[in-house]
């Protein structure tokens, strides 16, 4: 005989009640979890992605769908940019540099970025195998673009215009450009993992060749016009100043619109978080239902229990240790619960991560601990406490010789 | 010289709105088997709780196997109720999640005692119920649970059994059988036996007789 023993031995000999009790206190427990480990993924996937970005500059538009099509890669693009409009931007004397980015085409749903080799720089991507392009048929795969496409050195493939996966379904493909696989990145946990980079030229030449609105270079040498475009530049201020005054200066320009990664992303997630707020507030619901039950059982379970009690003091047993054996009731099953519902949320998420495709993307994984999880245990640990308080006291009180005194005598 | 088992004096008590009950002086020598006779409402329940130190007298004094209860904290006289009485009750209260053996175990654990699964094992066995050790109360026949809770009173080796009312639901044939366990038990642990009843059936297997008066 132990405690532990006899506080097992109670809670499986009311199952049932107790069973139906911790479920629900474990769906609470879970929902958040899953919660909050998404949640908190996510808004580190998007701070990752966006870190050490100070500007976009792109088509006029939604400047979040700018933020959303040039940085995490999830939209489409709000149009493209004159070359000489984003030379302007480059030479700019607040831009300490800046990345361009000429997107459009696809693989096999995998976004094709004509860019230079410093936007890999900017992730800290590292060649597994292989070099980067250094001709315009060069392409270098991000690690789960290689995974999941089969591709590797040496392979040759064809863009598909379009970078939805409907666009890209009915989009034509460009056959007359061949890229070849040169290199194979490292996987870095960032927006790099997903992407096909090949130079900016190629991505011009392959547009050049067989699309409607572009000329071929010789048409082009012929009347004097540049129409060469990129879709976005990523710009690192050279000064805090810039700040101020470069985003103005951009959106000045008719060609251009200047969008701030820190503040779309801020407001992502903010509209994400109300979402999220609403789902957490079912988990809390679960978990207010689950103490109720808990303080519901306790206190009929006391009724049933008072002889128990009676004789647990008739063999030796303090009112304080009954007091204490009723509390701990309720803190394990609430503990054992609250336990379980974490391995589930944890559970659910990898899962979610294993299985759904834009959680695979984002590298979701249920394999880490949050500091917030601490926090729900002791909460569900006192709410248990709680919910054992009231029976509690009442044992506390009871007259164990009024329990056993028969009627009559 | 082992001190007297029970020894009361000057013994009153008094519930709300009622008169009180007086008991007369009396004590019980180590070893001795007594019958408390007397019809309802004369207090036996109420003598057994007072010895159980379950009440508190009103006026005079409990002193069982030389310790007066009244000296005793009320957490003290809990675990000494847990180590020097054991209590069997007219129904035989079993906790229902716990199995026999930990049922028997209950005792020394509350009592904080060591635990010995062997004497309980034994206990069983001497009361015929070997085998039984992983069933759950509720799959016991009445006389079986009876058994078990003598048993659970034998566990922690009492100075002093109280029962009451051991037999007033059984028939002649199960009283016969419950008493001679009580008695040889009581003896095999060298134990005081104070039985408490109306069933004058009781009166042959013991040796002294105190009537309480209504």
């Amino acid at each position: 005989m132990s405690l532990l023993r006899m506080l097992r031995a109670n809670l499986r000999h009311d199952a049932l009640t107790a069973g139906l009790n911790m479920l629900l206190l474990v769906l609470g427990m879970a929902t958040i979890t899953v919660l909050l480990l998404l949640g908190h993924q996510i808004e580190q996937r998007l701070h990752r992605d966006a870190q050490n970005i100070d500007l976009v500059v792109g088509a006029p538009g939604s400047p979040l769908q700018l933020i959303l099509s040039s940085i995490f890669h999830l939209d489409i693009p709000t149009g493209n940019i004159p070359l000489e409009d984003a030379r302007w931007v480059d030479q700019h004397p607040m831009v300490e540099a800046s990345i361009p980015l000429a997107l459009g085409d696809s693989y096999r749903g995998f976004r094709i970025v004509g860019t230079e080799p410093s936007y890999i720089g900017h992730y800290g991507g590292n060649l597994a195998r292989g070099a980067l392009w250094d001709d315009a048929h060069g392409a270098v795969l991000g690690a789960e673009a290689a995974r999941r496409t089969g591709m590797d050195l040496g392979d040759p493939f064809h863009g598909v215009h379009g970078i939805t996966s409907a666009q890209a379904g009915a989009g034509l493909v460009h056959a007359d450009h061949e890229y070849r696989v040169s290199g194979v990145l490292e996987p870095t946990g960032t927006v790099l993992d997903r992407l096909i980079l090949v130079s900016v030229e190629s991505v011009w030449l392959v547009h050049d060749i067989d699309d409607h609105w572009s000329r071929t270079g010789a048409a082009r040498e012929a009347d004097g016009v540049d129409d060469r475009y990129l879709t976005a530049l990523l710009v690192r201020y050279r000064t805090p100043l810039a700040a101020a005054m470069l985003p103005r200066a951009v959106d000045a320009r008719d060609a251009l619109q200047a969008a701030s990664p820190a503040y779309e992303t801020a407001r992502l997630l903010q509209l994400a978080g109300i979402g999220m707020g609403t789902l957490q507030l079912f988990g809390w619901l679960f978990i207010t239902m689950a103490a109720l039950g808990f303080f519901a059982t306790l206190y009929n379970a006391l009724r049933t229990r008072r002889h128990d009690l009676a004789i647990m003091r008739t063999l030796g047993a303090s009112r304080r240790r009954i007091t204490a054996l009723l509390l701990l009731e309720g803190v394990f099953m609430s503990g054992t619960a609250a336990i379980l519902g974490l391995l589930l949320g944890h559970g659910i998420t990898e899962l979610l991560g294993q299985f759904i495709p834009q959680a695979r993307q984002m590298h979701i994984s249920g394999a880490l601990l949050l500091p917030q999880e601490a926090l729900m245990v002791a909460m569900a640990l006192l709410l248990g406490l709680l919910a054992a308080l009231v029976p509690a006291w009442h044992a506390y009180r009871t007259d164990i010789a009024t329990v056993l005194q028969r009627r009559g005598d | 010289m082992r001190p007297d088992s029970v020894a009361t004096s000057q013994l009153t008590y008094r519930y709300a709105a009622n008169s009180a009950l007086r008991f007369p002086d009396w004590s019980v020598p180590a070893g001795q088997s007594w019958a408390v006779l007397g019809p309802s409402g004369s207090g036996k329940t109420t003598l057994i709780q007072l010895l159980a130190g379950l009440r508190t007298p009103t006026t005079g004094t409990v002193c069982i196997a030389g310790t007066g209860l009244r000296e005793l904290t009320e957490r003290q006289r809990d675990r000494f109720r847990g180590r020097q009485l054991g209590i069997v009750f007219q129904t035989f209260h079993l906790l229902p999640a716990l199995t026999v053996l930990d049922n028997l175990l209950l005792a020394p654990y509350l009592a904080h005692l060591p635990q010995e699964p062997r004497r309980a094992r034994e206990l069983l066995r001497r009361l015929g119920l070997a085998g039984l050790e992983r069933r759950y109360p509720h799959a016991l026949s009445q006389g079986q649970a009876q058994r078990v809770a003598l048993a659970r009173a034998l566990m922690n080796r009492p100075a002093v059994i109280l029962a009451d009312e051991p037999t007033s639901a059984l028939d002649d044939a199960a009283c016969e059988g419950m008493l001679g366990l009580l008695v040889d038990e009581a003896a095999a642990c060298e134990a005081s036996l104070v039985v408490a009843t109306h069933d004058r059936r009781v009166q042959r297997h013991l040796a002294h007789t105190l009537e309480l008066q209504p």
